[in-house]
């Protein structure tokens, strides 16, 4: 990939340095330096042509981002507008959000159970991902397979099968009181919730961790021991960071989808611990108020938004240093 | 270079072939909203178009198919889709929008009181007849009263063995002579969990309404620890059939179903009930209105509804309906054949409920989803 470009030849030199002593090194710097013409072959004269180019492949986006508009960004105006209740032009479904107590535990609940499941999920997933990394080219496919599989069969079945398991004389009570630790409460409560949704999130949290975990170049954890590092040590300083890409944009996924779940929690739990989706539902579809519901619905995605927001800051502020502290000079 | 400007142009054919269908897509959009303009088709016409019925699916529309629509459609020939997707919401929609695709639905009875002549028409009184109708049924005039469910209580008797178990609204709230889990509609409108709530805190029966709701919440807060909620009746039936609570204010359709059907150990524990009613409807801005009142008036018909019992153990609004022919288990669900059940019955009033509607749903939230 050489090129005469002037900021080429800069990452040329980064990659030619980095390349045997730090693996992410090469994709960022390789990512922020690559030219625009994505790695076809360049014009060598002038950057008119470079922009031709760039503009050229970007407007073949065009057909989707109109299908993105229509379907979901024309969609999130009308919303807007209702909640703000159209020509009248009042915030007074916000207030009346704000004011409300019981849309304030709601709001908590829904947020405290999606950081609740994304931990979860992410424990789970973790070393699952891990192993998948490490095994041979068959197992991994089987482990693949697993975890692909709930995504290919119904939510409502899957959900549905959870209300099976989790009734108070369901499979898991029955197998708990012949073991002797009782009849537990896990359906109908935040127990039941998290438990449904975290088996249904999970392969939102295995994938993308996968994927940063199988080009971390085991070799580094060689290198650490053969300088006197424990195990542990080797991996909590380096395959643990090594990792941190995969596990924030797969827990960010993860939270993000379970801020606004609705048919998991509608069916397992209660109306007393609602969360914000399920409000939702109730005020545009059975009581008509579909100004409130609309406000609602825009606090949701602001949130969601808001929380994105900030992993990216603190994700960013975690790549400066990193870059910083690796660079070789 | 030549690569370059070749996906360029490339590109923007794409893009220009793309925005060829938008300018289309504009004039053929105005040629569809003038269909709805067009003048009627000859009243021979217009009765061939097919209706569409709309309800609330499972056993229930099924039954009102099998009473009341196929004969209909033998009788004049006018094809009927039953929709079993109905939602408040989306009637809203519909009538907003001026794109009405449902010409009879199956509402709930404060639905149609809160929202005549806006989202509903009038019933039309030639076509339809309602002089057999029950009239404490009829508070609206933009529904037909087709038939009355009640909202009962009922003990589990596994855990209430023999004489010793709660009856009705009373039993139901008394925590202390009948310790145990309580399950109740999720729904707040029109919750008979607030008329219960008053009975057993010791308001008349005549003296209920208007319902003092801060009354009927304090009272439901004695109880709030050992109250379960369910969403829709198939979870009434499912939490009978498990066992999994004591005692449940239920719809006696359902529970009907779970007990005579599904070995339910269940029992009625009759008191009080309260008696909700659903009605038929035309929303506003219907195609066909005409056709839909005819079909309306059909299944006012006494022999129908008595059918409609027969196949779903809901009491028929009609009081001329024959029901002694009627299975005996089922009618001991049903207050015209059960007197120790018709003694107890209590009429919810669904204009109270069409006007407090907001209001009540507004403190069911706050009190419990809280």
């Amino acid at each position: 990939m050489p090129t005469a470009n002037e900021r080429s030849s800069h990452s040329a030199n980064n990659v030619d340095l980095s390349a045997a002593l730090s693996v992410d090194q090469t994709e960022d710097s390789g990512l922020s330096d690559r030219d625009l013409s994505y790695g076809l072959p360049r014009a060598t004269v002038g950057k008119g042509r470079e922009r031709k180019a760039a503009l050229g492949w970007a407007a073949m986006a065009f057909p989707a981002l109109m299908l993105l508009f229509a379907m979901f960004v024309l969609p999130i105006l009308v919303l807007l507008f209702e909640s703000v209740n159209g020509a009248e032009w009042s915030l007074s479904n916000y207030r009346l959000a704000w004011q409300s107590q019981a849309f304030r535990n709601v709001f908590l609940r829904t947020i405290a159970t999606a950081g609740v499941v994304c931990a979860v999920c992410l424990a789970l997933g973790y070393p699952y991902a891990y192993v998948m990394s490490l095994v041979s080219t068959r197992w991994r496919n089987v482990m693949l397979i697993l975890v692909l599989i709930p995504f290919w069969t119904s939510l409502m079945v899957r959900t549905f099968a959870w209300v099976a398991l989790l009734q108070d004389r369901g499979l898991i009570n029955g197998a708990l009181e012949w073991v002797g630790l009782g009849p537990l409460r896990l359906i109908r409560n935040t127990t039941g919730v998290t438990i449904g949704m975290a088996q249904v999130l999970i392969p939102f949290a295995v994938l993308p961790m996968y994927a940063v975990m199988q080009r971390i170049d085991l070799s580094l954890l060689r290198a650490a021991s053969a300088c006197g590092a424990r195990p542990s040590k080797a991996f909590t300083t380096i395959y643990l960071p090594l990792s941190l890409p995969g596990v924030i944009a797969g827990g960010s996924l993860v939270f993000a989808i379970a801020l606004g779940f609705f048919i998991t929690p509608q069916l397992l739990g209660s109306p007393s611990n609602a969360l914000l989706s399920q409000l939702i539902y109730i005020e545009i579809s059975q009581l008509g108020n579909w100004g409130y519901g609309s406000a609602l619905g825009i606090i949701l995605l602001l949130v969601t938004f808001a929380c994105l927001f900030l992993v990216q800051l603190a994700t960013s502020g975690a790549e400066k240093d990193s870059t910083e502290s690796r660079g070789i000079a | 270079m030549r690569q370059n400007t070749k996906a360029y142009r490339l590109a923007m054919s794409v893009v220009a072939l793309m925005l060829v269908p938008a300018c289309g897509a504009g004039t053929s959009e105005e040629v569809s909203t003038d269909s709805s303009a067009q003048p009627l088709n000859t009243t021979a016409a217009e009765s061939e178009e097919p209706l569409t019925f709309t309800s609330w699916g499972g056993v229930y529309q099924d039954a009102q198919v099998e009473a009341f629509i196929r004969p209909f459609e033998e009788d004049t020939g006018i094809e009927v889709f039953d929709d079993p997707t109905l939602e408040y919401a989306k009637i809203q929609a519909m009538v907003e929008a001026g794109n009405v695709s449902w010409d009879v639905v199956t509402v709930e009875g404060f639905w149609a009181v809160e929202n005549c002549n806006e989202l509903l028409l009038a019933i039309d009184t030639e076509i339809v007849d309602l002089s057999e109708i029950d009239p404490d049924l009829i508070q609206t005039e933009c529904a037909a009263p087709l038939l009355t469910y009640l909202s009962a209580v009922y003990y589990n008797t596994h855990t209430y063995a023999g004489d010793d178990h709660p009856v009705g609204c009373d039993g139901f709230f008394d925590t202390e002579a009948y310790p145990g889990r309580r399950a109740a509609y999720a729904v707040a409108v029109p919750n008979a969990l607030l008329e219960c709530a008053l009975l057993a805190d010791g308001v008349a029966a005549d003296e209920l309404y208007p319902l003092d709701t801060e009354r009927a919440f304090a009272k439901i807060e004695t109880i709030r620890d050992d109250l379960v909620f369910w969403n829709i009746g198939a979870d009434s039936e499912q939490l009978m059939a498990t066992g999994e609570v004591d005692v449940i204010l239920a719809f006696n359709g359902r529970a009907y179903a779970a007990i005579a059907q599904q070995d339910a150990p269940f029992e009625p524990a009759y008191g009080e009930s309260l008696v909700h009613f659903d009605v038929l409807s035309v929303p506003r801005g219907a195609q066909n209105s005409e056709a839909a009142m005819r079909l309306i008036a059909s299944m006012m018909d006494a022999e129908r509804q008595a059918h409609l019992t027969s196949l779903i153990p809901y009491p028929p609004a009609n009081v001329e309906a024959e029901l002694s022919g009627l299975d005996e288990t089922l009618q001991r669900f049903l207050p015209t054949t059960n007197e120790d059940l018709a003694r107890g019955t209590i009429v919810q009033d669904q204009r109270w409920w069409a006007e407090n509607a907001e209001v009540v749903s507004r403190l069911w939230s706050d009190t419990f989803q809280g």
